[in-house]
């Protein structure tokens, strides 16, 4: 046999015999040592029956789950006695070279051994010959069987396989950006080193992406998007929530949950301001809340000296008007610090980062989704519910425009990062989470219009069920949680129990891959793009942090600042200065009653004042 | 002495013979039973003088030697030294014809202290599957029909062809170390009719071709190879875990001792008599004088036997067959000592008793060098090639004898291919 495929008859690729009863699912075999590891691939030639009683000889294609280890020369009582007597087993006569390698191999499938060797795998129909070879194939072979080598075919290299190096593993690019794809791993797992490898393909694709960033995960994408390829846009989001016609409801929705609960006349007139409440373009929630709180008032004057005003059937109190108010003015009171708090982290980068105010979805969708173009919407500071709401807005709108074919934007893949604050599943209790409902439509229709979703998690059994189901395929990583492994083997239909149990044991970046984007489920190792990570937020160390944590020089030298100087004998009476200063240490006479010191345990100093009114708070902690 | 003893000496005497030929165990049993204490105790009593007595003699000459088991310091101490391991085994197949037609021989060599790749090297020293003793596959013409025989006697030749085998291979071995007898009694393989065997099967055991059929028997075949072994520059043991009975060692320490004048003759006499009392063979008694690491002083046995019953046709040979130093070390107080075989002229004893010392104790709960366990096991043939073997060497016969035309002939063939003596083919013919 000549050409790609002369490796089969080649005894350097003979690695094991097999052993045992066989059957279509899977074979074990004794293996050569040291010529294998769990989850390699190999291969074991057979002869199977064929059309019209013919035979025909085919490879079986298998992957390796488990091994077992047996030395049949080493009794236990003499690992006892080693033990005991702390000698080595080398220095005595006993003998540690005849391991017997029992494998267990999970057939994936076979192909037929032809030149053409085009590998296209289909299912075993008849068991594996008992005491066939079992060969190891080389790396182009095993990335023609994975598919990686096929010619006009899109595809997301995402790294190796996980006992081979040699081996690439590529994704179907297709499958990922229509099909929806979730990753789910404990955190430090590599899902954003797994998710940013895919986008990184994607993006030599010029394929458009949103990606929901709570935590600041892809900044890394805009510092270097000069290692990007030419043409690649990325552009930092700043959400900003605008209510318009069409989002009326899900913003009204966001208020309600955001406030105070509501009693039913409360609702009620919640619902009456809502509906006459006028709408111009561009109108900030926030301007929008201040508005009702407006309208409010205003009914609250009217009211006046009138109990209650009449509305046709509906009789609201100053009580009422009241409660509502007051539960807009909290609401307008948290949501203007959520957008402080984006703000102000947005401030602190702002000398490496250009953010954006979020364009209007619905009005601008060109702004948000463009061939070449990365989008990334920096939510950090807004609450899950906040955010949630973000997502559903823009998801939603986005949607509709595709659904509409407007041909406005084109299709693109929405990356939800820490997904289960986005698609709770019911037993989180959290139903009414404003972006679930939108998922759930654009991951059950979006295949149809091309608006893909990479779902990512790392507490899988907090996610929405249903929509997990959805995505047709899986990169898992390390997961130990026994609730979310038992979790995932109920939405992965072909993850194995030894799959299963191999997942607590992965390190950073190896994982499983299963679906439709791949062939067959595959271990791998993820190819970490170091050079995309973010310099400014990344891991943080917070043992180096406070090693190198310098307190507020000025605050400590100003402590004490105004306390009277202290005689031996009796201390004076507290002055109204003593009171003064509620941020500052304790005074000195106060000191002197109580008997305490400043923290360090020595008395307050005396200091002279120095402007002190007129500094402002240096940075305590080194960029 | 007991007051038994003392008034009724003879009487005595004669119960404990009977005691010991096993007449009166079951009335002993059912005395026990009622009267077990006194009973057991009396017993005991015996034993201990017996004991005592064998462990103050053997102390009090220095014919007890102890092997210090250190092993921290003994195992590093061995590091530039080669062990060598042999171990046979024997394909069980209840074949007809001659006999047998599956042996294997193994060969562990292990370097202690030596991290390389070539620390261990196993191998099958000797495989022969094929008729070793005849060179046309015969069914019934005036064979040897004492198969076992034959069996054993190919067994002890190819695993003394092994251990010979190893030792011109491998040159640099310092101790090699036999499962079984260094040197076996010869007398009853060497009876009329037994077979010399085939030139082919002669040439795999003494590693050259040896073109006299009278050489080829196993008496002068199995002289030669140990007289090779003998002259190799390691040291060659044996080590026996089984109790064969008898007191062949003590009984020959104490005529040691006579010869050279170190006992008097009734001396030695009541010293036999003490022995052969009970009837307890050296392990038995052994067991109870010896401490963990202790050994006897080897002492030279010939395993012959008495002249009278050589066979006549090979006396000659047996008389120059070479004699063994025998000892028994007790590894633990866990477990029975065993018996261990050296060349008459080893001036390595007491190292090679260490080396086995220190062997057994890997193996605490069952004390017996561990290596020749690891020996044991590669050298095995298992089930399956048993069978397979046995299979087709059965078709091959009936084969044979069907071609034949002789009735008599396929008749025995298919008897002797039965599965069961009671099968139809036995039932008695009109």
């Amino acid at each position: 046999m000549g050409g790609i495929m002369s490796w089969i008859d080649n005894s350097e690729s003979s690695i094991g015999t097999v052993v045992g009863a066989t059957s279509t699912d899977s074979y074990a075999f004794i293996l050569r040592s040291y010529q294998a590891k769990v989850g390699d691939i190999v291969a074991t030639k057979t002869e199977v029956p064929h059309d019209a009683g013919a035979r025909q000889f085919v490879l079986v294609w298998g992957r390796i789950v488990s091994i077992e280890r047996h030395n049949p020369f080493f009794p236990a009582e003499a690992a006892q006695e080693l033990a005991e007597e702390n000698i080595r087993l080398i220095d005595t006569v006993l003998s540690n070279s005849r391991d017997y390698l029992h494998a267990e191999v999970l057939i994936l499938g076979s192909t037929t051994i032809n030149k053409a060797e085009k590998l296209d795998i289909s299912p075993l129909t008849y068991p594996v010959q008992p005491a066939a070879r079992v060969l190891t194939p080389p790396a182009d072979v095993v990335e023609k069987l994975l598919g990686s080598t096929e010619k006009d075919i899109a595809r997301l290299r995402i790294g190796s396989l996980l006992g081979r190096s040699d081996v690439e593993v590529a994704l179907t690019a297709s499958k990922v950006v229509s099909r929806h794809m979730a990753i789910l791993a404990m955190t430090g797992g590599g899902k954003t080193v797994a998710s940013r490898r895919i986008l990184l393909e994607l993006i030599d694709h010029s394929y458009p992406l949103i990606i929901f960033d709570p935590h600041g995960d892809y900044l890394g994408l805009y510092e270097n998007r000069d290692k990007l390829p030419k043409g690649t846009e990325v552009k930092l989001f700043y959400p900003m929530i605008q209510v318009s016609e069409e989002n009326q409801s899900i913003v009204g929705d966001l208020i309600t949950k955001m406030g105070r609960r509501l009693s039913e006349a409360q609702q009620d007139y919640f619902n009456k301001i809502t509906s006459e409440a006028k709408i111009d373009r561009d109108t900030s929630a926030a301007e929008y809340i201040r508005g009702l709180i407006e309208r409010c008032e205003a009914t609250a004057k009217r009211l006046g000296n009138k109990e209650t005003e009449e509305e046709g059937a509906k009789k609201f109190s100053a009580m009422t008007v009241n409660a509502v108010k007051r539960s807009l003015s909290f609401i307008l009171h948290n949501l203007s610090q959520m957008e402080k708090n984006n703000e102000r982290l947005r401030d602190q980068l702002k000398d490496a980062f250009t953010f954006t105010r979020m364009s209007d979805p619905k009005r601008d969708p060109e702004d948000l989704v463009r061939k070449g173009q990365v989008s990334i919407f920096y939510l950090a500071g807004y609450d899950h519910l906040t955010q949630s709401t973000i997502v559903s807005i823009v998801l939603e709108a986005l949607f509709e425009h595709r659904a509409n074919l407007s041909r406005r934007i084109p299709p693109f893949l929405a990356v939800l990062e820490e997904a289960h604050n986005f698609i709770p599943s019911r037993s989180e209790g959290q139903d009414e989470t404003p972006s679930l409902a939108t998922v759930r439509k654009v991951i059950t229709e979006g295949r149809k219009f091309g608006t893909g979703l990479l779902i990512i998690s790392q507490r899988p059994a907090r996610l929405d069920e249903t929509i997990l189901a959805q995505c047709n395929s899986f990169l898992v990583l390390r997961l130990v949680n026994p609730k979310d492994k038992n979790f995932v083997r109920s939405v992965m239909e072909n993850l194995s129990e030894t799959d299963a149990n191999v997942l607590q044991t992965f390190g950073p970046g190896q994982g499983i891959v299963s679906g439709q984007a791949v062939r067959f489920p595959l271990l791998v190792r993820i190819q970490h793009d170091k050079q995309f990570e973010s310099r400014r937020i990344g891991d943080e160390d917070f043992i180096k942090d406070v090693a190198s944590w310098e307190d507020n020089p000025r605050r400590s030298s100003n402590k004490g600042a105004f306390s009277q100087p202290q005689s031996s004998s009796n201390p004076e009476p507290a002055t109204t200065e003593d009171k003064a200063q509620p941020h500052d240490g304790p005074s000195k006479q106060s000191q002197a009653k109580s008997g305490k010191t400043t923290a360090t345990g020595k008395a307050a100093k005396k200091t002279p004042p120095t402007g002190i009114f007129a500094f402002k708070p240096v940075g305590r902690k080194r960029q | 002495m007991t007051d038994v003893e003392a008034t009724d000496g003879e009487i005595r005497d004669r119960i404990e013979t009977r005691i010991t030929q096993g007449m009166f165990l079951s009335n002993m049993l059912r005395v026990a039973r009622d009267d077990g204490a006194k009973l057991q105790d009396r017993f005991a009593e015996h034993i201990e003088h017996l004991a005592s007595s064998v462990s103050t003699f053997l102390r009090n000459n220095g014919l007890i030697r102890s092997a210090a088991y250190q092993p921290g310091t003994y195992w590093p101490s061995q590091l530039g030294k080669t062990f060598a391991f042999v171990d046979g085994g024997v394909a069980n197949m209840n074949v007809p014809g001659t006999a047998p037609i599956g042996i294997r021989v193994g060969s562990y060599v292990v370097k202690p202290g030596d991290e390389t790749e070539h620390r261990e090297d196993f191998k099958v020293e000797i495989s022969i599957i094929d008729d070793m003793y005849s060179e046309e596959n015969q069914t019934y013409e005036e064979r040897f029909d004492d198969r076992a025989k034959l069996q054993d006697a190919a067994r002890i030749i190819s695993e003394a062809a092994g251990a010979l085998a190893v030792l011109r291979r491998r040159p640099e071995i310092n101790v090699a170390l036999l499962h079984g007898p260094l040197v076996n009694p010869v007398s009853p393989y060497g009876t009329p009719g037994f077979p010399a065997y085939t030139e082919r099967a002669a040439a795999k055991l003494a590693g050259e071709r040896i073109g006299d059929v009278g050489l080829r028997h196993f008496v002068p075949l199995y002289r030669r190879i140990l007289e090779a072994l003998s002259e190799t520059t390691a040291s060659t043991l044996g080590v026996i875990e089984r109790d064969g009975g008898g007191r062949p060692v003590l009984e020959a320490t104490l005529r040691d001792m006579n010869e050279r004048g170190d006992l008097s003759s009734a001396d030695l006499e009541e010293g036999q008599k003490l022995l052969s009392r009970y009837d307890l063979s050296d392990t038995q008694v052994l067991d109870l004088v010896l401490k963990a690491g202790e050994y006897l002083v080897p002492v030279t046995i010939n395993r012959q036997g008495s002249p009278n019953k050589w066979p006549n046709d090979w006396a000659t040979h047996i008389e120059n067959y070479p004699n063994v130093l025998t000892s028994y070390l007790k590894p633990s107080e866990l477990v029975r000592p065993f018996r261990i075989e050296a060349f008459e002229g080893e001036t390595q004893f007491d190292a090679a008793a260490a080396l086995v010392l220190a062997m057994s104790r890997l193996l605490p709960g069952y004390g017996f060098p561990a290596a020749l366990d690891i020996v044991d096991k590669f050298a095995k043939v298992p089930a399956w090639l048993t069978k397979q073997v046995s299979a087709r060497h059965k078709g091959l016969l009936l084969r044979r004898a069907l071609a034949t035309e002789n009735d008599a002939v396929r008749e025995y063939a298919m008897k002797m291919l039965a599965v069961d003596s009671r099968d139809w083919l036995f039932r008695p013919k009109a």
